[in-house]
């Protein structure tokens, strides 16, 4: 597969000839966020940074349909009611520009959930087939950003279907595009070859790449976290600021869990499925009024265990997997760029090894 | 992660903070405070349990939050909490409210200048890059100075503290045990609420598609109700409320601008502006502008302004023959 070059003043015309065939999800600024929305012509992708919210919603959307139903009383014997149901229409053929390698890399971690543990989610099953994912490589890493924890890398090429890479220096400024699968390839199909200087300027820039700081051994990350797992005043420390908001669920490009809900409106209603947050109490509400996550701490707990210890256990072949991906997290760093109270998942995973190291100096590995 | 230096702490005051906080600390079961959080643009709150966690202390413009949130999810504690001026109105209102008992707290108040409107900055560079601030001549009329991959750059620091903070009239603490530093002259604007006027001018439909285009954002993720210091529902909220069932949870316009509404009108002569709703708003949607629209109201209606004197009653807590500023007609049953 040759590489193609899709210059910026393009980028609007390209997207829009995308649009003919596909919904086309574009990110865009508004204000200081850079979201997601569906494309017009008039609009100009902006992809100079990473957007607000990660691509999830192109196949995890907020809100499904799962089906509608509408009751009636059957007229020659009321206490009879018939229930009719109407499968959800399919969803569109769909491409998401923008989003970064982690992102994509989360495809995996959602397939996990919804393919691969022996169930088959055919809502899930059907996006995942509809949604391509043009990706844009990372050049540099944000203060945030610790893809190199979970495996990621800057221009990782692991569930993207296009890669572009950005090329800025000198002369007409653009993206080298490179098709990862015969999806991408089809769609770069009009777009001329990489002249040779942009493909030599981006090697360049490659290989001039700094190193990141190196990653934590994460190696004992799984164990360590059961070992402090009942240390309530650890967690309670850890927790005291968080304000048991949604935004690091929401915005995390793996957090997959979700709540049904039916909408009734009258005779008739929508069955729905919607994200849920484990950060919220009502998560874990039991009919009976019992809550098992009654603080906030009990909440952090279960969302950094889930991630760093539950996933790698339950999936115990993920840490030689092809995608590389061993959490249930892949390292985009929303949770603690858009947290109102900064809260920073990786200080707490780092404090969880030093805890555990303390708590059994022998055991413990991989605290640095 | 490696400690950040910090962005422009008075070192004196600091040391005093320290020292007063320790010499409450075996009077309270911790102290919420404000240390440093993963960049040198991010405060984050911290709790001071021991003598070891003082170090931790920061303060300077990067202490943006309203710790005062924190507070009725602890109750039963006994607590200290650092607070700003605007701070400083949160807590009296919910004294005010009895939402919390003023003997089971220790009020750190700490005169203010003002604090940074990240969101001001984030639209002119990408805020993950600067490596270091410092603030050049004063907070308001001063520079801050960025460090960034290819070097410094200075910008006018008026330019870039909330918008609460230029129209700031109480940047002392109006509630506290121990005042640290030399108490401040207030420097801000009047409120003219030019930002309302703005909206104003637009005809209805341009104000509906503004609203629309604005909540279109919204991830229904509720930052902006749980940092709410005086939005004490929290999970019981309605919001999330399937009997009686206010709202679906479908992540309609309607819906998120119905929850909008209700908290607007659960805020109306209880809202300080202290701006947390609108700063915690990870999609930058500008939902002040209703509380402060409520707040124009009450201003109006009942000459009232919340969080400013203990001894006032709210006026939606209670009521009065006749209103100063309402007229009834003449009317008669």
């Amino acid at each position: 597969m040759v590489d193609r070059f899709l210059k910026d003043s393009d980028l609007a015309v390209v997207t829009a000839a995308w649009a003919r065939d596909f919904r086309v999800l574009a990110p865009v600024r508004e204000g200081a966020a850079i979201v997601y929305r569906l494309f017009s012509e008039d609009m100009h992708p902006f992809l100079l940074r990473p957007p607000t919210s990660s691509a999830k919603e192109a196949i995890l959307p907020q809100t499904e349909n799962l089906f509608t139903y509408k009751y009636r009383k059957d007229q020659t014997d009321l206490t009879r009611t018939e229930v009719f149901l109407a499968e959800a229409l399919p969803p569109e053929p769909t491409l998401i520009l923008g989003p970064r390698p982690c992102d994509a890399r989360g495809r995996h971690l959602l397939d996990r959930v919804f393919l691969e543990r022996g169930v088959v989610d055919p809502q899930y099953k059907a996006h995942r087939a509809a949604t391509l994912f043009v990706t844009v490589a990372c050049t540099s890493m944000q203060n945030t950003c610790f893809c190199h924890w979970t495996g990621g890398a800057l221009d990782d090429e692991s569930g993207s279907d296009v890669l572009l890479h950005p090329v800025t220096i000198g002369g007409v400024g653009g993206y080298v595009a490179h098709a990862v699968t015969p999806a991408g390839e089809k769609l770069l199909a009009n777009l001329p070859e990489a002249p040779a200087e942009k493909l030599a300027e981006l090697a360049a820039r490659r290989a001039a790449t700094p190193e990141p700081e190196p990653a934590p051994d994460l190696a004992g990350i799984a164990d360590a976290f059961l070992a402090v797992f009942d240390d309530l005043d650890f967690w309670t420390d850890q927790s005291a600021r968080c304000l048991s908001c949604g935004v690091c669920t929401y915005l995390c490009p793996t957090c997959s869990c979700f709540n049904i809900t039916d909408e009734n409106h009258g005779m008739s209603g929508r069955r729905l499925r919607t994200w849920d947050t484990c950060m919220s109490a009502l998560y874990t509400l039991e009919g009976s009024g019992h809550n098992p996550r009654i603080s906030r701490a009990h909440r952090l707990r279960n969302r950094v265990g889930h991630k760093f210890s539950y996933h790698p256990r339950e999936f115990p072949e993920a840490a030689t997997a092809p995608s590389g991906c061993e959490f249930s997290c892949t390292g985009c760093g929303r949770c603690i760029k858009s947290c109102p109270v900064a809260v920073d998942i990786r200080q707490i995973v780092l404090d969880v090894l030093a805890k555990a190291a303390e708590k059994a100096p022998d055991k413990a590995g991989g605290a640095k | 992660m490696a400690s950040n230096p910090s962005a422009g702490d008075s070192p004196d005051r600091i040391e005093t903070l320290r020292a007063k906080i320790a010499a409450e600390l075996p009077n309270v079961d911790f102290v919420l405070g404000y240390g440093r959080g993963f960049d040198p643009l991010h405060a984050t709150p911290v709790t001071v349990r021991t003598e070891k966690d003082l170090d931790r202390l920061i303060f300077d413009p990067t202490c943006v939050q309203n710790l005062a949130t924190s507070l009725y999810g602890l109750r039963g504690k006994r607590l200290g909490v650092v607070v700003k001026g605007c701070d400083s109105r949160s807590i009296v209102q919910l004294l005010q409210e009895r939402l919390w008992e003023r003997e089971n707290l220790v009020v750190f108040g700490l005169p203010c200048e003002g604090v940074l409107d990240l969101a001001k900055l984030r639209v002119t560079m990408d805020i993950a890059e600067v490596k270091a601030v410092r603030f050049a001549g004063s907070v308001r009329d001063g520079t801050v100075v960025l460090t960034l991959p290819g070097g410094e750059r200075e910008l006018p620091s008026a330019g870039l503290l909330a918008d609460k903070c230029l129209r700031c009239q109480y940047p002392n603490p109006l509630v506290s045990d121990h005042l640290i530093g030399p108490e401040i002259e207030p420097q801000g604007a009047e409120d003219t609420y030019a930002d309302l006027a703005a909206l104003e001018k637009l005809s209805t439909q341009e104000r509906f598609d503004f609203w629309k285009r604005q909540m279109g954002r919204c991830i229904r993720c509720y930052a902006c109700r749980n940092a709410c210091p005086l939005c004490v529902c929290k999970h019981v909220c309605l919001a999330d409320s399937r009997e009686p069932h206010w709202l679906s949870a479908e992540a309609t316009l309607q819906e998120k601008w119905l929850f909008q509404v209700m908290h607007a009108l659960h805020l109306a002569g209880r809202c300080t502006e202290c701006g947390e709703c609108q700063r915690s708003c990870p999609m930058g949607i500008p939902i002040l502008l209703l509380k402060r629209m409520m707040n124009r109201e009450l201003k109006e209606l009942f000459n009232y302004q919340a969080g400013v004197s203990l001894e006032a009653v709210p006026p939606l807590h209670t009521f009065l023959m006749e209103e100063d500023r309402i007229k009834d007609r003449g009317l008669l049953w």
